[in-house]
């Protein structure tokens, strides 16, 4: 920035300079000196030598001794344009050049001024564009400055009184104890602002978590009643947007049938029933898109939203099920989980109270995992002893997912509980990453007379995918007999 | 959403850029920060006014510079050209004037705006003046002079080739007598 400073007091120095010194001087233009010379005409040999020269003198002394400067460009001019020109042998002309013709200064001059004013230009575009900067520059090194003098005065002030608490129990004003339980009440109490503070977090996210399921479910209602407005408005050949309710109904009498042609329908049993489901197997059996197939098959045949979902993988490896379920509801993180299991026992019981006609569903993964969590420990085991009774009459759908279903990874105690109040389907991976289509029933089913069926042998049909049942709702009408 | 047009009198426009908080700073922070950004201004108000300036000795040194050599170039013929370049120069550094300033007629009185620019103008022509006799007044002057000497030396040579004034008097007087002695002839023989 300093270059452009010094280039425009140069610039503005050689544009004066320039123009008012070096290109003047003292005789800028061309000029003649004339003097006006007649010769006498008084003649030898007719007038005497001495004579003649008498006449000539007196003539001199008359005209030519006076001399008269004029501009040469105007004595020429004068001469061309007049009708009688001077008779130039009468005269004396003295050329006077110029004395250093030096006007290329005057080039010079606007040159180094318009120099001097776009180095300017320049400086003042820079300063223009580095002002803020530099008042956000300043704002920084007063904060820093500000926040540094702040802390410097609160630790001193923490030595002065730590002196003058010295000072008091030195002279007996206070003793120890007294000190250290004022000390204990103080921490007492910053405890209990924390652990406060905490709890309004923990409320408003509670709060915003209820304000979201509502708004989910007034937007599934103004969906329906849209659909059901255009269904009967709309005279477009579409299947799907003529009629979506017909549509729709259309499909789900089409896969009830055919699930309950499967196998004398006993996956017709299993969805409809609502007994807690849990599927167990090992990695790779398909448990997941089981879950996910069942889930979609109650929402749209059983009209029961999938309120709440709780998966520590909900959107890693399980996204592309759990995606198709449109879950109110996620719970991953651990907090959210804990949270979420405390949520769903407190719901159930207010739902009991109710007593509610809309259904909705619970679809839970990975519960293995959560009695593992400290956090979520404690929550988990309280949830696992509701669901058995809990979510039936709270006419809420409940799938789980595990890896087996032994006391270790439910809660001990339970096994009466669990065989009578759960269905438990078994399935079969072949090598651990290909799901079979072979399912066990470990228990849950009845016969005709209501005896308890035990390991019952099924296969599930090819067509049973999530997204082949997500899309046989949504468009893409399902092939039974493939 | 068809947006709301507002015809009446107030057609003020609010920026549609969000405004952001800034950080929070103590009351002795924010006169710091306001007294500091003060300076800036003045600094930046300082360096237009410079520019201005620069500007204004730009296109007076331009002026001048391209007079005086039109001048010392090519003499006589370079006048018109000089003038007719300072003049050119005056309109281009007077054109925000010339664009800004209205003349209205209302209610039977003249009225004109942006009379501040009209005093810039008569005072920017003043010094176009100025520049036109500092750079043309003395050659003008050294023309003139210069042609009164010619006329003088013209006149001089005149009354040198002319005789002298008692001779032209005796060519009169004799010329008189002699016709005054030829009428007296011819009226002396009619009366014979």
């Amino acid at each position: 920035m300093k270059v452009y400073s010094g280039l425009t007091v140069i610039g503005v120095v050689v544009a004066l300079s320039s123009a008012m010194y070096l290109s003047q001087s003292q005789r800028p233009h061309d000029l003649v000196a004339i003097k006006f010379c007649p010769k006498t005409a008084n003649l030898p040999p007719r007038y005497g030598e001495e004579f003649s020269q008498r006449s000539q003198e007196s003539l001199d002394k008359r005209y030519c001794r006076y001399e008269h400067k004029l501009l040469k460009e105007v004595w020429s001019q004068k001469q061309f344009e007049s009708s009688t020109p001077l008779p130039e042998s009468s005269f004396s002309i003295r050329h006077i050049p110029a004395s250093n013709k030096s006007a290329i200064w005057f080039l010079v001059a606007p040159i180094a001024s318009g120099i001097a004013y776009l180095s300017w230009t320049k400086k003042a575009e820079i300063d223009e564009l580095s002002a803020h900067s530099e008042l956000e520059a300043y704002k920084t090194c007063i904060k820093i400055s500000t926040v540094s003098n702040q802390n410097e005065r609160e630790f001193k002030n923490l030595q002065t009184n730590r002196v003058w608490d010295k000072q008091k129990v030195k002279h007996g004003f206070i003793s120890i104890e007294a000190m250290q339980d004022k000390l204990k009440r103080s921490s007492l109490i910053q405890d209990k602002t924390h652990a406060s503070t905490l709890k309004q977090f923990d409320l408003a996210d509670s709060q915003m978590d209820k304000l979201r399921a509502e708004n989910l479910r007034d937007k599934h209602k103004a969906d329906k009643e849209s659909q059901k407005i255009l269904g009967k408005k709309s005279d477009s050949d579409s299947e799907t947007s003529s009629n979506p309710e017909s549509y729709i109904q259309e499909r789900v009498n089409q896969l009830i049938e055919a699930l309950k042609q499967w196998e004398d329908g006993w996956l017709y049993t299993i969805i409809k029933n609502n007994k807690p489901l849990w599927l167990i197997g090992s990695q790779g059996s398909g448990k997941t898109n089981t879950a996910g197939c069942i889930a979609i098959i109650r929402k749209y045949c059983f009209d029961a939203p999938i309120y709440q979902l709780i998966d520590r993988h909900a959107t890693g490896e399980n996204w592309k099920v759990w995606q198709l379920l449109d879950a109110q509801i996620k719970a991953e993180s651990e907090e959210e989980i804990g949270q979420a299991l405390e949520d769903a026992c407190s719901r159930w019981l207010a739902r009991i109270k109710e007593v509610p006609k809309q259904k909705q569903q619970l679809v839970i993964d990975e519960f293995t995992n959560l009695k593992k969590i400290p956090s979520c420990k404690e929550s988990a085991m309280k949830f696992f002893s509701m669901h058995l009774t809990d979510t039936r009459k709270a006419k809420e759908y409940f799938i789980g997912i595990n890896h087996y279903f032994t006391n270790e990874s439910t809660v001990e105690g339970t096994f009466e509980a669990r065989k009578a109040g759960t269905i438990q389907i078994k399935k079969f991976s072949a090598n651990g990453e290909t799901p079979l289509s072979r399912v066990q029933i470990v228990h849950g089913l009845v016969d005709s007379n209501g005896n308890e069926l035990e390991e019952v042998e099924v296969t599930l049909p090819s067509w049973f995918e999530a997204v082949n049942i997500y899309n046989h709702f949504n468009g893409n009408k399902l092939d039974f007999e493939g | 959403m068809m947006p709301e047009f507002e015809l009446g009198e107030d057609t003020s426009q609010e920026s549609n850029y969000p405004i952001q908080e800034d950080t929070a700073f103590t009351p002795d922070e924010i006169e710091a920060i306001k007294a500091y950004k003060d300076n800036l201004n003045r600094k930046l108000s300082k360096n237009r006014s410079i520019l201005k300036g620069l500007e204004t000795s730009f296109w007076g040194i331009t002026s001048y510079s391209l007079a005086r050599f039109l001048i010392l170039t090519s003499g006589t013929q370079g006048i018109g050209l000089a003038i007719a370049s300072i003049l050119l120069i005056n309109q281009i550094t007077n054109r925000e004037v010339f664009d800004e300033i209205n003349i209205n007629r209302k209610d039977g009185q003249w009225s004109a705006d942006n009379m501040g620019k009209l005093i810039k103008f008569g005072f920017s022509t003043l010094v176009t003046a100025f520049v036109i006799w500092s750079a043309l007044g003395s050659f003008l002057n050294i023309v003139n002079s210069s042609k009164q000497t010619y006329d003088q030396l013209q006149d001089t040579v005149t009354a040198f080739n002319k005789l002298p004034e008692d001779k032209q008097n005796g060519f009169i007087i004799v010329g008189g007598l002699l016709a005054l002695a030829g009428i007296y002839t011819i009226i002396d023989s009619k009366r014979r």
